[in-house]
């Protein structure tokens, strides 16, 4: 693993920035391990990967999910029922999180709400994601000093 | 709760009828009871201007979310596509039929 990174560095080092394009850093090393048939997915869209992130802290409920969102995102990202249980239907039809035993509370309203957890799968394509957009601040880090010059 | 979230609540569920039926049976609940969340918070924190936000958001969604989810049902398609065909048939006679009384 830690020779195929260095491999990947030096090659990545060896690349010239008109040689760099984005579909070379989706190919970065995370990705690989990331089943052949989710690697469509890379990158993540805003909502998937707002929604991963904030039940990557563990399992959450609808509501929970957008609070954490909001906050990580710093108000910036907000999103509406809709979309988040559209997102949420997706992630459940990838496999990407499933929903947990979690039974809520003695309330009615408690009582409706579903908590949702990270699953294997989801946890490595999140991690693929965050190592490609790692590659990204890698590369850009890399490319402003020469347009600097 | 307020009478403001419960009606708010109310109308929310009724504007779920314009997203997909199946979609509508698995996560209504849940949607309602992130929606009375929303707007409990926002009318807890900020007041009207709040909750004025969170239903500008939902009634967004219709136009982003929930239509799209209709137009990606074969049925959906069909019978707005059959909808609109009879439409332009009628305004087809319709036209004819002034056009041939002008004439006359």
């Amino acid at each position: 693993m830690c020779s195929h990174t260095s491999r990947t560095q030096k090659k990545l080092d060896s690349l010239s920035v008109i040689d760099i394009s984005v579909d070379d850093i989706a190919m970065s090393t995370a990705a690989n391990r990331v089943p052949d048939d989710l690697q469509h997915l890379l990158p993540l869209t805003p909502a998937v990967f707002v929604i991963l992130f904030a039940l990557a802290e563990g399992e959450k409920h609808g509501y929970a999910i957008m609070q954490t969102v909001s906050r990580i995102s710093d108000n910036q990202f907000r999103m509406g029922p809709g979309t988040l249980y559209t997102t949420i239907q997706r992630l459940l039809d990838l496999n990407l999180i499933e929903e947990t035993e979690n039974a809520g509370g003695q309330s009615d309203h408690e009582n409706r709400r579903r908590y949702y957890k990270l699953t294997r799968t989801g946890k490595t394509v999140l991690a693929a994601d965050i190592s490609r957009m790692e590659s990204v601040v890698r590369l850009a880090r890399k490319l402003v000093p020469k347009t600097s010059e | 709760m307020t009478s403001a979230v419960r009606v708010s609540c109310s109308l929310y569920k009724m504007l779920l009828f314009t997203y997909p039926r199946d979609f509508r049976l698995r996560f209504e609940s849940e949607m309602v009871a992130t929606f009375s969340d929303l707007v409990g918070g926002e009318w807890e924190h900020t007041g009207l201007a709040g909750v004025a936000r969170v239903w500008r958001s939902a009634l967004a969604e219709v136009f982003s979310v929930a239509v799209p989810l209709q137009l990606q049902s074969s049925i959906v398609v069909a019978t707005s596509l059959a909808l609109l065909s009879s439409l332009a048939l009628f305004m087809a006679g319709f036209h004819a039929m002034t056009y041939v009384c002008n004439g006359e």
